[in-house]
């Protein structure tokens, strides 16, 4: 992947996650405060907001772990590899973004096949298909692919992570 | 089958693997080579891990935590906590105690409670000339009492996967969560007089007044959100909702210390870390279905009533299952994976779950400052730039003095049972 495409992509995924993951949890804090408003001042409420917050917290939770991947934050043992001198640190890398892009790939193909399944099933109280709340698996793993192909070849070119 | 497990979760997160995709590998692997189940199982079982409305409080009282401590509420915790107990021997280290006793009350994570606490108190001790190691334990120990005082993230993943009682588990946290506080500040005391550490400044009524004051809509944020939780007026996850805006209004309009810049990286991070912690809860989930799938909890159950005499050597057991999983798992994980599978053993011994609960996050709170994985005592360690080795020689203290606690609360359930009985007998 050529380095300045690379850079691009990199930065075009981040805005991407940034903002939606702002959106989502603006809209979670919303949602569930305006909930309890309406419940104490109007003794009204939404039928769907639990349903709806339930699956905010999922797609926050996919493309939030692409975004923690991008800036290193998932918690691992990275001082083992750490350790493991040059040669071996770059064996570990690479072999990490191996396995991330094999699960990953798999993720993608029966992601896309569960969010294909379920588009004429509708959600219980929202009017959304549920193939489109089940997309978020496939759609984050194709970003979470691309991360970890910039990744790779940063590895294999030698070059330290962003 | 137990054992290549455990071979293949070490060797994938010994390699830099995140451990939430350790979890999801290594079921992958179990799944296509020891059943016959589809493979499509995985990204349903990632998806029925994370869609729980209770969870969501997890992302809003993280939001609200850094909300707060953006505001400088952790400022105004710490002038207050040092007018209380400044005057006593090893005073600041006390000031550290209480101080994470009242953050505690609004954010739920240990690490955003010593991170927070952390730049200010670690550099005012090691100006005072005490040790950095004594420094970074202190922090250490006393920040993980916010998952043991309400709101806790491990309470409400908890109740999330048994159907326990939110509420109840969080009231049954305030009593053990005080006895660790108070254990922690003996243990301080003590090592100052050994130490030959100095009180931070004489007791003056004046200056707890004017704590008081600059620190009361900060500590009256605390009484709305467990208030409103206790009185049965909201739930856990709308209480987190409440706490957000209540501390958007108190930063923006009462102390004016937030910007509308600040908020898109606060939102930002505070999703970051939400992805972090869940990531570990979907993992676990689909590893906790195939365990469960392969009779795990049932043939841990009848093995353990088989093998072990008595109640007490079973309570002991389950401690020790679990200060070891605090050990080497995140909380979030051990949770998700490990209730599951003890929950159907201390339900043959007749332990109440929101007893269990409270074992359980007790037992976790000790776990997040023993290595390796000890994300607490890692963010305090980065704080105080001291090796994590060098801060275990004083932690030990304060672990033992934790321990004591959890022996209290597992064999005394009324500490943690009497709160709760008092909302629903």
């Amino acid at each position: 992947m050529p380095p300045r495409f690379a850079e691009r992509l990199d930065r075009g995924i981040r805005h991407l996650l940034e903002t939606t993951s702002l959106v989502i949890l603006s809209s979670m804090a919303i949602v569930c405060f305006i909930e309890v408003i309406l419940r104490y001042g109007l003794g009204k409420s939404f039928g769907w907001y639990d349903e709806f917050t339930g699956y905010l917290l999922v797609w926050l939770t996919f493309l939030g772990a692409v975004a923690a991947r991008q800036d290193g934050k998932h918690i691992g043992l990275g001082d083992f590899a750490a350790r493991l001198g040059r040669r071996g640190k770059r064996f570990a890398a690479l072999l990490t973004h191996g396995l991330m892009i094999a699960l990953h790939l798999l993720l993608l193909v029966y992601g896309a096949f569960i969010a294909f399944r379920f588009l004429s099933d509708h959600a219980i109280t929202l009017p959304v298909p549920m193939g489109i709340i089940y997309a978020v698996i496939p759609f984050s793993a194709l970003l979470m692919l691309g991360i970890e192909a910039i990744r790779l070849g940063r590895t294999l070119q030698n070059e330290p992570d962003s | 089958m137990e054992l290549f497990l455990l071979v293949l979760v070490a060797l994938l997160a010994l390699v830099g693997l995140p451990i939430g995709y350790v979890l999801i590998a290594a079921s992958i692997v179990l799944i296509a080579l020891t059943t016959n189940t589809p493979l499509v199982v995985v990204p349903l079982r990632l998806f029925n891990g994370t869609d729980s409305f209770p969870m969501v409080a997890v992302p809003l009282f993280i939001l609200a935590g850094s909300l707060m401590n953006r505001a400088g509420i952790s400022h105004r915790l710490v002038e207050l906590a040092n007018s209380l107990v400044g005057s006593i021997r090893g005073g600041l280290a006390m000031t550290t105690t209480v101080s994470s006793m009242f953050f505690s009350e609004v954010s739920g994570s240990a690490v955003a409670d010593a991170a927070a606490l952390g730049s200010v108190l670690i550099p005012a001790m090691k100006e005072r000339g005490y040790p950095a190691r004594f420094a970074a334990a202190v922090l250490s120990s006393s920040a993980t009492i916010a998952i043991i005082i309400p709101p806790s993230i491990p309470m409400i993943l908890y109740g999330a996967i048994t159907g326990s009682s939110i509420v109840k588990l969080f009231m049954a946290g305030v009593i053990p969560g005080v006895l660790c506080g108070v254990s922690i500040m003996l243990t301080s005391y003590w090592l100052a007089r050994r130490g030959g550490f100095a009180e931070s400044e004489p007791f003056a009524w004046k200056r707890v007044a004017v704590g008081f004051r600059r620190s009361f809509l900060a500590l009256s944020l605390p009484l709305v959100i467990l208030g409103g939780i206790f009185a049965g007026a909201f739930t856990a996850t709308e209480a987190a909702a409440v706490a957000v805006i209540l501390a958007l209004v108190l930063g923006f309009f009462v102390y004016r210390s937030l910007e509308r810049k600040e908020l898109r990286p606060i939102l930002v991070d505070a999703a970051a870390q939400t992805a972090v912690v869940m990531i570990l809860v979907a993992g676990s989930a689909v590893l906790g279905w195939y365990l469960a799938n392969q009779q795990v909890p049932e043939r841990l159950t009848s093995f353990m009533l088989a093998h072990i005499d008595g109640k007490i050597g079973a309570l002991l057991i389950i401690d020790g299952l679990w200060l070891v999983a605090g050990t080497i798992l995140h909380s979030a994980a051990a949770i998700i994976l490990l209730v599951p599978i003890l929950l159907p053993l201390t339900t043959e011994l007749g332990i109440d779950p929101i007893h269990f609960g409270l074992m359980v996050t007790v037992s976790l709170a000790i776990g997040q400052q023993t290595p390796p994985v000890a994300s607490v005592l890692i963010t305090t360690c980065s704080i105080a730039k001291v090796p994590m080795g060098e801060v275990m020689r004083v932690n030990i203290y304060f672990i033992l003095a934790m321990l004591a606690v959890l022996l209290l609360v597992t064999f005394f359930p009324q500490l943690s049972l009497w709160l709760p009985s008092l909302i629903s007998p």
